[in-house]
C-alpha cells in the first residue's frame, strides 16, 4: 500500500481549512512520496497541508527526509505547510527545510493520558492534580528548546483530568485532537502477528502486511472497568472521549491560536483541522455522546 | 555456575538494579560493574502523589531518602565503582523542575556519579544550572535514531540506554553514524508491552498493559469480519497473551535451575560486544536480591565467554544452554534482540570484548 487518501474523510465543512495526513504512531504507515504529493496537489487552493510523522529508526529517518525533500519542493512559505514531529531526530530533518513548519506532536508533548485516573476525585487545587492537568511543554528550558527550533504549536489529547496550562502565556498555539486521544502505543503490533508467520510474531520491526488498514479492536476489561471506550488501532491503543471531556479540556485552552483536528475513526491517517472554534463546537456535537 | 566465571574482566560493563546498601557487597562479587538505584522523597510522594519521580516509584524500587542514598554511593565507592540515579519519570512539569533540580543537587553532593534523565527540559535545565554530573539518557526517551541520538549528545548527555523495543540492525546502525556515543542495552529481565517512553498510562494505578483485555475486531470497512478473519485475529489474540505472560518475566518464574525467566538478549552479547556497546543493563530495582545476583552471574557468565575467544554460535549456545529452557527460548517471545540470530562469522573475540586487566 502506498499510503492514505484524502476521500478516506471528508472534510468536514469549508471552516476546516488545514488537512492532516499521516500517522502519528507507525514507520510501517509513512506514505510514498507519490501519495503524499498526490494529497497535497489535491488540497492546493483549498486547504493548508499537515504531514504527521511518527517515531522512526534510521532507516525510517531516512524516509522521512525524502519526504520532507520532495514536499519543500513543492511548498511555498506562504503555504504554511506543516509537519507534526514525533521524534526528536525528524525534528532536526525539518529545521533543514525552512518551508516547513514544525508541530509538536503528541508523543513528544509528554503528558499523562490514562484512562484510569479518577478525574471525580482530584482536588481541584492541590500540587499533584496539576501535575496532572500539565505537560512537558509547561517547562520554561524546553519551551526555550521549542523556540530555538521554530516550534509554536503543540498537539494535544483529550485527558480525563482536564488540562491546566496557559498557552498563551507560554508563547505556544495548541491544538486538541478529537474525539480520539492516545493512550499508549509501541513498537509490537497485535494486528502486524495477523499476517506474519509464527516466529516473526510481535518481533520489533518483523515486515508487516498493514492488516491495521483492514481491522481494529475495541477492547472491553475482564474486571469492572472504568468507562472508557478503549480501541486497539494498529500499535496504539486508543481511547474515544466523551464529549464532556472534549469540551471540558477545550474551554481550559482558552487560547487565541486554539486549534482542533477530528478524525472518523482512531486509526484514521486522514484529518481535518480547523482554527473557528465554533465549528469545531458544532463538529463535536453533531458526531460526539 | 560460579565456576564458570573467568578472571579477566572485559571492558564491556554490566549494570545492576540496586535498592539496599546491604546488596552492594553481593552484587560486587557477582559480576556488578556499575550501579543504578532510585530515591523516592516523601516529600515528593506528598506534594506530586501519582506524578512519580521516576519510573519505578513502587515498593522497594526505590531509598527512602538521601541519606540512604549518601549510605549506598559510600558503600559502591569503596569498590571503585560508579553509581548513577534514575530521574527518569517520562516528563516533569514547570513547577516540578524546581523540586527535580533541588534533588539532582542534593545527589551529587551525595556522590552520585550520573544522573539518568529522559526529560528534556530536565536535561537542559542541569546544563543551565551547572549541575556536576554526566547524563546519561533512559530508555524512557524512546530514542532509536542517529538524529535523536546527535540531538541529546548536543544536550550534553554522554551515554544513550536504547529502549527496550530495539533491532541490533538498529543498534549497528547508530554505532555506525555516531560511534563516540556511549551505548547501554537491555540485557535482562522486566519487559514493556509497549514503548514505554511513549505510554502516557502510569504504573501507580497499577500496569495497563498486562489488563486481560478482551476484544472485538472490527472490519475498517463496516463490514462484518469473515469467519477465517476472526479466527486469524483469534488467533493473533491467544499468542499475544502468551507472549505479555514472556514479557511479564514469565509470570516472575525461574528455570529448574534457579535462574530467571524472562526477557533476555544473552544470545546477543556477543553482537553487543562486537558492536561496542559501553554496558549490559539488567532491570529490576524491585527485584528481590536473588533475582538480582542470578541475574548478574548469567550476564557475567556469558560476558566472559565471549571475551574468552568463543565464536558467536558458541556463546549463544552456551548461553541458551544455561537457563536450559528451550521451550522458553524457542518460542523467541523471551528474546530482546530476535533478529540477533548467530551466524558464521569466524573464531575471534568481538573488538569490544577484548579482555583488559582487572
Amino acid at each position: 500500500m502506498s499510503g492514505p487518501r484524502l476521500d478516506e474523510f471528508a472534510r468536514p465543512g469549508d471552516a476546516w481549512s488545514r488537512a492532516y495526513l499521516g500517522s502519528d504512531f507507525c514507520q510501517t504507515l509513512l506514505p510514498a512520496p507519490s501519495a503524499m504529493l498526490e494529497a497535497f496537489a489535491e488540497l492546493r487552493g483549498r486547504a493548508a497541508f499537515t504531514l504527521v510523522t511518527p517515531p522512526v529508526n534510521d532507516a525510517g529517518l531516512h524516509r522521512v527526509g525524502l519526504l520532507l525533500d520532495s514536499l519543500s519542493a513543492e511548498t511555498a512559505p506562504e503555504a504554511a505547510t506543516e509537519v507534526v514531529v514525533n521524534d526528536w531526530g525528524v525534528l532536526g530533518l525539518v529545521r533543514a527545510h525552512p518551508s516547513l513548519t514544525p508541530v509538536l506532536g503528541r508523543l513528544l508533548t509528554r503528558m499523562l493520558r490514562d484512562p484510569r485516573l479518577p478525574a471525580e476525585r482530584l482536588d481541584a487545587e492541590a500540587s499533584s492534580t496539576r501535575a496532572l492537568q500539565q505537560s512537558s511543554v509547561t517547562s520554561p528550558p524546553f519551551q526555550g528548546l521549542l523556540r530555538s527550533f521554530g516550534v509554536r504549536r503543540v498537539e494535544l489529547d483529550p485527558v480525563v483530568q482536564g488540562l491546566a496550562m496557559d498557552f498563551d502565556a507560554m508563547g505556544l498555539a495548541p491544538t486538541l485532537h478529537a474525539p480520539f486521544g492516545y493512550v499508549t502505543t509501541g513498537r509490537v503490533c497485535l494486528f502486524a502477528a495477523m499476517g506474519q508467520a509464527e516466529e516473526h510474531r510481535f518481533e520489533v520491526g518483523a515486515p508487516c502486511r498493514q492488516e491495521c488498514r483492514r481491522f481494529a479492536a475495541r477492547m472491553t476489561d475482564a474486571a469492572p472497568s472504568p468507562d472508557a471506550a478503549l480501541i486497539t488501532a494498529g500499535n496504539t491503543v486508543m481511547q474515544r472521549h466523551e464529549r464532556s471531556v472534549i469540551t471540558r479540556v477545550l474551554d481550559a485552552l482558552a487560547s487565541r491560536d486554539a486549534r482542533v483536528v477530528v478524525r472518523d475513526a482512531p486509526f484514521g491517517e486522514v484529518a481535518w483541522a480547523t482554527e473557528h472554534l465554533p465549528a469545531a463546537t458544532r463538529w463535536i456535537e453533531e458526531h460526539v455522546s | 555456575m560460579q565456576d564458570a566465571i573467568g578472571v579477566r574482566a572485559p571492558k564491556i560493563g554490566i549494570a545492576s538494579p540496586l535498592s539496599d546498601p546491604d546488596e552492594v557487597e553481593l552484587l560486587v562479587s557477582n559480576g556488578a560493574t556499575e550501579f543504578y538505584c532510585g530515591v523516592a522523597p516523601s516529600a515528593w510522594a506528598a506534594r506530586y502523589g501519582a506524578s512519580w519521580l521516576n519510573r519505578r516509584s513502587r515498593g522497594r524500587a526505590n531509598l527512602p531518602s538521601m541519606e540512604h542514598v549518601a549510605n549506598l554511593v559510600e558503600k559502591v565507592h569503596a569498590h571503585g565503582l560508579p553509581v548513577r540515579v534514575t530521574l527518569n519519570a517520562p516528563f516533569y512539569t514547570g513547577e516540578q523542575l524546581a523540586d527535580v533540580l533541588a534533588l539532582a543537587g542534593e545527589l551529587t553532593a551525595a556522590g552520585a556519579d550520573g544522573l539518568i534523565v529522559s526529560d528534556v527540559g530536565l536535561i537542559l535545565a542541569l546544563r543551565e544550572r551547572g549541575v556536576a554530573a554526566d547524563i546519561t539518557l533512559s530508555s524512557m526517551a524512546a530514542m532509536r535514531n542517529s538524529g535523536a541520538a546527535g540531538f541529546f549528545r548536543d544536550l550534553g548527555v554522554t551515554r544513550m540506554v536504547l529502549p527496550r523495543h530495539v533491532r541490533m540492525s538498529e543498534v549497528a546502525s547508530l554505532r555506525a553514524h555516531l560511534p563516540d556515543v556511549a551505548l547501554e542495552l537491555f540485557v535482562l529481565n522486566d519487559g514493556c508491552v509497549y514503548e514505554e517512553g511513549h505510554c502516557a498510562t502510569t504504573h501507580a494505578l497499577g500496569t495497563f498493559c498486562l489488563t486481560e483485555w478482551r476484544y472485538a475486531l472490527d472490519r475498517r470497512d463496516g463490514a462484518a469480519p469473515t469467519d477465517d478473519e476472526r479466527a486469524a485475529f483469534d488467533e493473533a489474540v491467544d499468542d499475544y497473551r502468551r507472549w505479555k505472560w514472556h514479557v511479564n518475566n514469565c509470570g516472575s518464574t525461574f528455570s529448574d535451575r534457579g535462574l530467571p525467566n524472562g526477557p533476555c538478549g544473552l544470545c546477543a552479547i556477543w553482537d553487543l560486544c562486537d558492536l561496542g556497546v559501553s554496558c549490559l543493563k539488567i532491570v529490576g530495582r524491585d527485584s528481590p536480591t536473588v533475582r538480582k545476583v542470578r541475574s548478574l552471574r548469567l550476564v557475567k557468565t556469558i560476558v566472559e565467554q565471549v571475551a574468552g575467544g568463543g565464536t558467536r554460535e558458541a556463546a549463544a549456545e552456551y548461553a541458551q544452554g544455561l537457563r536450559d529452557t528451550p521451550e522458553l527460548c524457542g518460542s523467541g517471545f523471551m528474546c530482546y534482540y530476535r533478529d540477533a540470530v548467530p551466524t558464521a562469522r569466524g573464531p575471534r573475540s568481538p573488538a569490544g570484548c577484548s579482555p583488559s586487566e582487572p
